[in-house]
């Protein structure tokens, strides 16, 4: 262990134009989730892959349009319709059930792609949340928060995927967790600081409102998205795939992600997942505690 | 899952095995000579390679109801030549080894050195290499050493992994080389140099990539289908012996300085591919350890 400390602290890195001797094979990719919210838009996003170092030009044709996407839920039949390249939207209002199997067909003229994906029961109960201090300039974070939540957890165990959003700009993926419920299995929660909410300022101008500096008046939400297991597995071995594939003495050997959805090359997942949410107002960035859950302490 | 218990001091699991050797050599002059092996080995405790590079942290299983241990089967024919006098050895060997029961990790078996469950992660099945080496002894007054070079392959066959096809193992070094000389200036003084190359460590790079949430998934074709770069380094050294040492007195020493790497070549440890998001665009990176390393030991016999 001493020395895969040494490793990891002198190791440096520079560019290099190694490529893959592999064969590159073009899949479709298929980034679908489904929640229970009628007041989010549900959808269905499908791509093409392109080749790992590939340029702009691929990614403007990566969309997959002109597709026929259906969601059957056993009792009805629901036609998502391309609203932007590649984006296939169900009809306002439309959203998944407890307790639901949900059948996704695509079919992309030569060939049809299905999946199956049930709502997992019950789902996280998110009363309330809070926000507190907890610091600046640490590990590449410019100013970091606390987040803590107050609700009920599921009594068996549970995944979730927690993302915040400051003025409703949510964390893009790369910043959110994906984590399981075994610090507070089945239990109710009061004050729990389940995630943070980082300020990092080179990330702002790429990502908006959600890695800015926390000011009076700033509307924090978390959402918190409860995962099937094997939903939970897949985004697991994205983020293990993506972000710790640059840290080689803890990445993973590297494999493709497993996919839920059948059909010749096709990669991503397919999912069902109850979604909640809790907002809090920002009145002092610089709060370093939980005002729900100690009250008001003087300075 | 299940859980058994055992008795303080009960054997869990036994394996045994009959390991025979049998080797022969057959000199055909009075410096030329063939030679030819055989041998059986059990192998009760195995690694397995935890990350995308080989690490400290790679895991070591012993033997268990659950991984057998790895039976290997090695054979092996030679030839051997001295010349000038003896002073030089050049052998000739190839080699073929097959085993059973080698073990690697299931594919996204995620972070396994905190994983308690991580034997339940291992895969089984076959693995073979075959390969020849080339080797040249040279023993002088002044000068010794060797140089060696090696071309091997090996290989993994295990169900449920690579899609069921085979694969390289993560030790197959495809081309070595090993040159190593010793001179003696003096009796205190020496110097030597080993000069080590190999290439073909596999690895695994990516093909593609898609979109899932806004991140970028990679793709890949196929596992340790691709090298790293060529690993070459040069390491020296000098050797000053104290007076007392040479003339084999207890309780004597030696100076010892030496450069590690002395080239200071950037050799791969791994290499790292990233979404820069700066620039929106795919980056590979070489990750390497050292460049050049001095030392200066000073060692005491007794």
């Amino acid at each position: 262990m001493v020395m895969a400390i040494i490793a990891a602290v002198i190791s440096c890195t520079e560019k290099t134009d190694l490529r893959s001797s592999g064969e590159y094979k073009e899949y479709i990719a298929v980034d679908a989730t489904l929640t229970d919210r009628a007041d989010r838009p549900q959808r269905v996003i499908l791509t093409k892959t392109v080749p790992y170092f590939g340029d702009a030009e691929d990614h403007a044709n990566a969309a997959v349009r002109g597709a026929t996407v259906t969601v059957d839920d056993g009792e009805s039949t629901v036609l998502f319709s391309e609203k932007d390249p590649g984006v296939y939207e169900a009809p306002e209002g439309y959203c998944a059930k407890e307790g639901k199997k949900y059948h996704l067909r695509i079919d992309n003229g030569d060939d049809t792609y299905e999946a199956e994906a049930m709502m997992p029961e019950g789902g996280f109960s998110l009363d309330d949340i809070d926000y507190a201090w907890a610091g600046n300039k640490t590990m590449g974070v410019d100013s970091l928060w606390t987040i803590a939540v107050w609700g009920s957890d599921r009594p068996q165990t549970s995944y979730y995927y927690i993302t915040v959003a400051v003025n409703d700009n949510y964390y893009p993926f790369d910043l959110a967790e994906v984590i399981d419920d075994k610090y507070f299995n089945g239990n109710k929660v009061a004050g729990f600081p389940i995630t943070t909410l980082m300020q990092i300022h080179d990330l702002q101008e790429m990502y908006g409102d959600c890695c800015k500096y926390l000011e009076e008046g700033d509307v924090i939400t978390l959402e918190a998205m409860t995962l099937q297991k094997d939903y939970f597995d897949y985004l697991i071995a994205v983020e293990l795939n993506g972000t710790f594939s640059s840290i080689p003495l803890f990445s993973p050997q590297p494999a493709n992600c497993p996919t839920n959805i059948k059909g010749e090359g096709v990669m991503g997942y397919f999912a069902v997942c109850p979604t909640c949410s809790a907002s809090v107002t920002v009145e002092d960035p610089l709060r370093p505690y939980y005002k729900k859950l100690f009250g008001s302490i003087p300075k | 899952m299940d859980t058994k218990e055992f008795g303080k001091g009960k054997a869990i699991k036994t394996y045994s095995g009959l390991e025979p050797r049998v080797s022969a050599s057959l000199p055909l002059t009075q410096d030329l000579s063939i030679k030819a092996a055989y041998s059986r080995s059990y192998q009760f405790l195995q690694q397995a390679r935890v990350s995308i590079t080989g690490s400290p942290v790679d895991t070591w299983f012993t033997a268990s109801p659950n991984t057998k241990p790895q039976i290997s089967d090695q054979f092996s024919l030679g030839i051997n030549s001295l010349f000038a006098e003896q002073a030089l050895e050049l052998s000739l060997e190839g080699f073929y080894k097959k085993s059973r029961n080698a073990i690697d990790f299931v594919e996204n078996a995620g972070i396994v050195i905190d994983n308690e469950n991580r034997e339940g992660l291992l895969r089984s099945g076959k693995g073979w290499s075959y390969g020849a080496e080339l080797m040249l002894k040279y023993d002088f007054a002044k000068w010794n050493g060797w140089l060696a070079y090696t071309w091997s392959k090996a290989y993994y066959h295990i169900p449920g992994l690579n899609g069921g096809e085979k694969y390289r193992s993560p030790l197959n070094h495809e081309h070595s080389i090993n040159f190593v000389l010793t001179y003696d200036f003096s009796k205190r003084w020496s110097a030597s140099g080993e000069w080590v190359f190999y290439s073909g460590a596999p690895t695994t790079y990516p093909v593609g990539r898609y979109s899932y949430r806004g991140k970028w998934v990679p793709m890949y074709s196929g596992r340790n289908e691709d090298s790293l770069p060529d690993y070459h380094r040069m390491d020296l050294s000098v050797t000053y012996r104290t007076k007392g040492r040479v003339q084999g007195k207890r309780f004597s020493g030696e100076w010892n300085l030496s450069l590690y790497n002395a080239y200071s070549r950037h050799n791969a440890w791994s290499i790292a591919f990233n979404y820069n998001r700066k620039e929106n665009s795919a980056e590979a990176l070489k990750v390497y350890l050292f460049t050049i390393i001095p030392s200066i030991a000073y060692n005491i016999t007794f």
